[in-house]
């Protein structure tokens, strides 16, 4: 079941991407918006990471909170700096 | 002497040593790929002009389908271990392998295509993390091949000797080949469709 659904999550992204009605930036969220609901099934269906221990759940978050700051860093970078490549 | 806590679990992290292990590893290897896609974002948004749609999107979406199987036939060979079942685990565990194989292989034909075509490397920004991100990718996949190559040879010993041990280092490898999995599906997006 959980591969029928990642099957189909993949396909819609690819949909979306197809799509040129949305625009550049609002396709691209959405894209990713559907790429990070695919990870999270694989995350938590397929690991099984609400099964494990109180261990994993913490280390999960804490990779969580670090992934998001690496993430939202560079675009403020380039926000401050402006373009440079 | 026993190593403890090989199949049972510990009481202070509730995990056997190996999945313990793993999950450690798996948080460093996240950091690894976050990193990677941290450089995406600042290349991407700091660049002028980016090129869009330079990647065959249907050959990707099939990979991503045989990497997605890939991940079920490793649950398949687990679970027939937790049910005793010898030939179906080795029948999903083989399964898993060939669809590995198969994907790697899609992959090099990428690259292949790729590379007489003049889009190496050092063409463009885009072109130098595409093949970063992938390479890195495809790296983790022979890993893991490797890994459940020796489960499938001389590694296959231990079920005869320790059955829960065994069990739980297919589990363990288990956790690495949907991380594997974890990291395409955001990986395909970023390269292939935005």
């Amino acid at each position: 079941m959980v591969g029928i659904a990642q099957l189909v999550l993949t396909l819609l992204a690819v949909l979306v991407s197809q799509v040129g009605e949305l625009g550049v930036r609002l396709g691209a969220l959405a894209v990713m918006l559907i790429a990070a609901v695919n990870g999270g099934m694989v995350a938590v269906f397929t690991m099984g990471i609400r099964r494990e221990s109180r261990f994993v759940l913490w280390l999960a978050a804490l990779v969580l909170v670090l992934i998001a700051g690496l993430l939202v860093w560079p675009g403020w970078d380039i926000s401050q700096r402006g373009r440079q490549f | 002497m026993q190593i403890p806590y090989t199949v049972e679990t510990r009481p202070d992290t509730g995990l056997y040593n190996a999945k313990l292990g793993i999950w450690l590893f798996l948080a460093s290897e996240v950091m690894l790929f976050a990193g990677l896609f941290s450089s995406y974002i600042l290349l991407r948004t700091g660049s002028v002009a980016w090129p869009r749609h330079m990647l065959p999107v249907g050959l990707a979406t099939l990979n991503t389908a045989i990497l997605i199987a890939s991940s079920m036939t490793m649950v398949m060979a687990w679970a027939a271990l937790r049910m005793n079942n010898w030939a179906r685990h080795r029948v999903f565990l083989g399964l898993t392998v060939l669809l590995g194989l198969v994907f790697l292989g899609i992959k090099l034909t990428e690259y292949r295509e790729h590379i007489a075509a003049g889009e190496l490397p050092s063409r463009d920004t885009f072109f130098a993390i595409y093949y970063t991100l992938t390479a890195v990718h495809a790296l983790h996949i022979v890993g893991g091949l490797i890994v459940m190559l020796y489960f499938l040879g001389p590694g296959s010993r231990l079920w005869a000797q320790r059955p829960e041990q065994f069990t739980n280092r297919i589990e363990s490898i288990g956790l690495y080949w949907h991380f594997v999995d974890f990291m395409w599906i955001f990986i395909f997006p970023l390269l292939y469709l935005l």
